[in-house]
């Protein structure tokens, strides 16, 4: 649920960023980026305590040649 | 697709439409946001404004804010106060040149931009034409040599002298702004050399030695702007006004309201805005 949260909010950053990039400054799209912005920062934190473990395990596993 | 997903697409869908009609606690979130935002302190590009601060941050004090055009480069400048009547009462402020009665030797047409760039002070100084004459003769200060123009034996006090403004530049002062009065008048002459067009150029007056021999006066002549300030509206920004030009080689005091023949100097001010604390 929160990895599907943290794809959803990426997806919502991402085309809204390069929306207002691209378009004429609405006030509707900005609050859309910035509150997207704070849902995806909140829902990543939760999403690195989920997979701690494994990331921890990532970064200590030395690569295989 | 599962249950949790659905749910989570319906959630995304509804705080998109909701962020983007500023529906309840995002109208709230963006009001708190604009209200931290404007409360961030910026600071002031120094190399965007330019600061002249004659004022010890005491009422009344006057502030002019000059908006450079795309004609702009290195000009004489003189703010002073009149009264409505017409009365000279008080210079604000004089560029270094006009007010020592000190040009430097050596600029031409052909090298200005370069030499106003690299000057040092190894050329000559030359006592120069009234580059701004409606100034000068509105002052009525005769110098020695006859010439209404400050001399460099009798230069204005270092008080209301300032260097040559390289850009837009915001002026203050409140020594000298008349307190008693309900309203006076606030002039700018400003004035660039060799900006030649058609109507001023090396062909024209040719029987005008002052035009001709000049160090830097060859060109459009100084422009005059002006704006009355009201005290009964007290805090108000005043735009001046084009009002004319003076005369193409300082010859006399006078405004000529006909612009046209005035081409590329209109361009020299964007706007100028006066502010008046009371």
């Amino acid at each position: 649920m929160v990895s599907l949260l943290l794809a959803c909010s990426f997806l919502v950053l991402a085309v809204s960023g390069v929306w207002m990039f691209f378009s004429a400054y609405s006030k509707g799209l900005e609050i859309i980026h910035y509150t997207f912005g704070f849902l995806f920062s909140i829902v990543a934190v939760f999403h690195l305590v989920n997979n701690s473990r494994a990331l921890v395990q990532y970064l200590k596993k030395p690569r295989r040649q | 697709m599962r249950a949790s997903a659905i749910v989570i697409l319906i959630f995304s869908a509804l705080l998109v439409v909701a962020s983007y009609n500023s529906i309840g606690p995002f109208h709230f979130l963006s009001e708190w946001r604009a209200k931290y935002k404007s409360g961030l302190r910026r600071s002031v590009d120094k190399m965007e404004y330019q600061i002249y601060d004659c004022s010890d941050n005491l009422d009344p004090f006057i502030t002019i804010d000059f908006l450079k055009g795309a004609h702009f480069w290195h000009p004489q400048v003189a703010i002073w106060i009149e009264s409505v009547e017409g009365e000279y009462i008080k210079s604000l402020l004089v560029t270094t040149s006009t007010a020592k009665g000190i040009f430097y030797g050596g600029r031409t047409a052909e090298n200005f931009k370069d030499f106003d760039q690299h000057k040092s002070g190894s050329h000559d100084e030359v006592r120069r034409v009234n580059a701004l004459p409606h100034w000068a003769f509105t002052r009525n200060v005769k110098a020695k040599d006859g010439l209404y123009a400050p001399h460099p034996d009798e230069p204005l006090p270092d008080g209301i002298t300032g260097a040559t403004p390289s850009g837009n530049f915001r002026f203050f002062a409140e020594r000298h702004v008349p307190t008693t009065l309900d309203s006076f008048v606030v002039k700018m002459e400003i004035n660039v050399a060799f900006d030649e067009n058609k109507f001023y150029s090396a062909y024209d007056y040719l029987d005008d030695d002052a035009y001709h021999s000049g160090t830097g006066l060859l060109g459009q002549p100084s422009l005059i702007y002006s704006s009355t300030v009201i005290k009964q509206n007290p805090s108000a920004y005043y735009l001046m006004e084009l009002i004319g030009h003076g005369h193409h080689s300082g010859q006399n005091g006078a405004v000529y309201n006909d612009l046209s023949q005035i081409t590329t100097a209109k361009e020299i001010v964007e706007r100028i805005l006066v502010k008046m604390n009371w």
